[in-house]
Formats: C-alpha cells, structure tokens, sequence
C-alpha cells in the first residue's frame, strides 16, 4: 500500500512538474528600440526638414545605442533588457573599430547608454554633441525576436530524467541590429546598415532560460558582425555617393593649415651663381 | 659640369604626373590623419606632391639646378631624397601638429644646393667664400621663414605657409652627407 502511494506520489509530482515546464511561459518574447520613436516621439507624424549637411574632416564620431523602448508593454515584449550595458559596449567598440580604421575619422566615442533618454529626440543628440564634442552620431537600435516551442522528443519528460537529458525545447532567435548614421547639426541622415542573425538552437526545459540568454547574447554577436560589413558596403557607398553629388554634403576641412615646402627667387639665383662656379671646376 | 642625374629627372618627371593626376595626388600628399591611420608611404611621397604649378615650377628648377651642380650620383641623390624625405615629414608630424597638409621638393632641393655650396667650396678662394655666403644667406631665409612664418621672394598660394622644418631638414641630411661620404672630394 504505502509502495503504491508512494509511487502515485512520484507520478503526480513528475506531472504536475511537466506541467510547471510549460506553464507560464510565452511561445515568444521581444528585445526591441527604435530610432524613430527615440528621435520623434511626440508625433510620428513629424518630420523634420533637414539642412545641407556640413561634415568638417576628420570627422568626430559618436556610436550609442537607442534606449529600449520601455513604453510598449505588450505580451511578447520583454520586462527585461535586451543587452546588458557591458555587452552593448562591446558591440559598440566593435562597430566604432569599423569606423576607427578610415582617415577622415579623427575619434570614435563609445557613448554610454546612461547619457542617451527614452524618447529624448535630437534635444539629446545636441547635449550628447556638446558634451562628448562630437559631430556625426551612430545610432544603433535593435530587434530581437526569440520563439519557443516544443519537439516530439518532449514527451521524455515524463520520465522526469528525460526533462534534464533530451534537448527538445527548440529556440529561434531572429535579431536585427539597425546603425544609423547622422548628422547631428543638420539632423540628415547620412546613411544607414543592417546587421541581421538567426540563431536555431535546443535546449531541455531545464536550463531553458539559460539557453534563451545564451542564444539572445549569440544573436546579437553575429549580428553584430554582420553590421560591421554592412556598415563597410554603405560607408564606401557613401563616400561615391558624396562625390557624385557634392551638393548633398559639403566638406570642408578642420581648421590647420597645409605647408609647403616651396623653393623661390632665392634659391634659383642661389643655384644659377653655383651653376656659374661649378661650370669651371674639373670633372671628379 | 657633371653627368645626366637620371634619378633627378625622374623624379621630377614623377612630381610633374602627380601635378597631372590630382586624384593620385590625393594619395601622395602628405594627410597628417591618413598617416596617422597607416598611410605611412605618404612619408615618402609628399615630397612630390606641389599646389600650384608655379609651386612645381619653381622647385623642380632649383632641385634639377642644384642636383646638377652638386655633381651627386643618382644612388646619391635617391639616398638624399629618401632621407629629407622621412626627416622632413616625421619633423612636421611631431613638431607642427597644425600642419594637416604637406607637399614640396623644396627640403630635397635645399639639401641639393648645400651639397652643390660644399661641392663649390672645395674650390677654395672666392669661389668657397662665395658659397659659404650663400649658404648663410640660405640658414636665414629658412630662419626668418621659421620665425615669421612667411615666404621670402617665393608665392605658395593662397591659405599655404611655408615649411621650414623640411628645408631644415635639407641642410642637415646635407650635412650629413658630406661628412659621411664627400663623394666629389678631389
């Protein structure tokens, strides 16, 4: 008797286990910020006329992440963030050494999430300008999608052991990374690059979260990667661009000077009276 | 007078193409931050890059002229040039931080007329004395250059200022060169 209860016991806690491990959990959850509603969030209606952008070279280049968007609380929208801030600077150095190897880039600053505002417009931008001294901002934002399901191979849960050993859980992570590239004094966009990952891993439901996080940081990673190309293909796009129609963006150059090395009056007499020496002195 | 100075020929030859092409002189000119970013054969090459074709005019004059009368062999003159070349530009990288452009024959052509004024003083008479003066007429120039910051009897251009740190830099790789190798000692 106290066997058969006992082993009813064990069956009903390995049910109702089974059942914690899908209860509660959402077929899909979202990472995602904006650009346009972190530069018009009043009215997306708004938009604003830009100027002629002026780029003085070398240029001073901010890279920064939008902020979240805290706003949308949805259901498939993550309480939690996305990236933590070790990680977006990570990501952002990546992208700034994209930007660091070209000559007409004087400095990168990797901006901190902590000066950028929710919804903060290019009020944020001009302080950001002011106060890292830099006139061309890359604003990064990001969408990470992440479904969950289960395969066939869940039914081995109900053996409890078959929760800790058999990968059936099976997670796709679908992650966008968005830089785009303005001029902060003229608020024109200059130009923009995608960066896009898919991640397709399995997990067991015991280390689920686990696994989610590991493909959510992985996402990011290859994604990241992917932008740096892109943002190499669209810069020299950019560049022919400019050159094309110069009068989309006007260069001018940072104040120093050039020098030269000129020879004058001077220095031809100079020569001719040696010429005049050197004519009479014997051949060595 | 000496042999043909093949190496000064072409060299010219190279600074007049540049003058020809801007866009491969765009890649010559000596670009504080291209350098800076690894472009370093801009050390080597801004030397051939001019602003104006008064600019070219002028140095190629005096550099052919002096390299002439200073009867140096072509492996000489390469040698001079590669050295004012370096000396010339790693001095305005470290010593003219302002200075984002810089391109001229001038420093070699300086270097050429000391070689010719030490050639010519091997002489002696008035001849050296004459050369001598010369080349304390030339110290000056490139003084006065350093300390007003303006050209004496030479046109750069608009928004161009003189050099003087790669004239500088002629007269000692000049000097260093006679004392080193004397090669029209008699």
């Amino acid at each position: 008797m106290k066997i058969r209860n006992l082993v009813l016991a064990v069956a009903l806690i390995a049910v109702t286990g089974c059942g914690t491990f899908w209860l509660g959990r959402d077929p899909g959850e979202r990472h995602a910020s904006s650009v346009v509603k972190f530069l018009y969030p009043n009215s997306l209606d708004h938009v604003d006329k830009p100027g002629v952008p002026v780029l003085t070279l070398p240029l001073r280049v901010g890279v920064a992440f939008v902020p979240e968007d805290t706003a949308r609380r949805t259901e498939h929208f993550s309480k939690s963030p996305g990236l933590s801030e070790q990680e977006k600077v990570s990501l952002l150095r990546a992208v700034s050494d994209e930007f660091r190897k070209y000559p007409f880039v004087k400095s990168i600053e990797v901006i901190p999430s902590a000066y950028l505002r929710p919804e903060g417009s290019f009020e944020n931008l001009d302080q950001l300008r002011s106060m890292f001294g830099v006139d061309v901002i890359a604003l990064v934002s990001y969408d990470q999608l992440q479904f969950t399901g289960t395969t066939r191979w869940s039914l081995a849960y109900l053996t409890v052991v078959g929760a800790y050993l058999i990968d059936a859980e099976r997670n796709d992570t679908h992650t966008m990374l968005d830089a785009v590239v303005y001029d902060i004094a003229s608020r024109k966009l200059l130009f923009r690059a995608p960066g896009l990952s898919e991640v397709n891993g399995s997990s067991n439901p015991i280390n689920f979260e686990e696994q989610l996080r590991a493909d959510r940081v992985t996402g990011f990673h290859r994604a990241s990667s992917n932008l740096v190309v892109n943002v190499d293909q669209e810069l020299a796009a950019f560049r022919q661009r400019i050159q094309e129609k110069p009068e989309e963006v006007k260069i001018v150059r940072s104040p120093g000077y050039t020098g030269a090395g000129g020879a004058g009056l001077f220095e031809l007499l100079a020569v001719v009276a040696l010429a005049a020496v050197a004519w009479r002195m014997p051949r060595s | 007078m000496s042999r043909l100075p093949v190496a000064a020929l072409i060299i010219s030859m190279m600074s007049v193409a540049l003058q020809a092409f801007p866009e491969a002189a765009a890649w010559c000119v000596f670009d504080r931050q291209a350098v800076l970013h690894g472009q370093i054969w801009r050390l080597l090459t801004s030397p051939l890059v001019h602003f104006s074709v008064s600019h070219l005019v002028l140095n190629i004059l005096v550099f052919l002229g002096a390299t002439v009368c200073s009867g140096l062999r072509n492996r000489d003159i390469l040698l001079v040039f590669f050295a004012v070349a370096l000396l010339s530009a790693f001095a305005v990288l470290w010593l003219a931080p302002e200075m984002v452009r810089f391109g001229g024959l001038s420093g070699i052509a300086t270097a050429m007329v000391a070689c010719a004024v030490w050639r010519v003083t091997q002489c002696g008479g008035f001849a050296a004395v004459s050369a001598l003066g010369v080349l304390a007429a030339l110290s000056g120039k490139i003084a006065f250059e350093g300390l007003t910051g303006q050209t004496l009897f030479a046109e750069l251009g608009p928004g161009i200022k003189p050099a003087p740190l790669a004239h500088a830099a002629g007269l000692l790789v000049a000097g260093a060169f006679w004392a080193t190798h004397r090669p029209c000692a008699k």
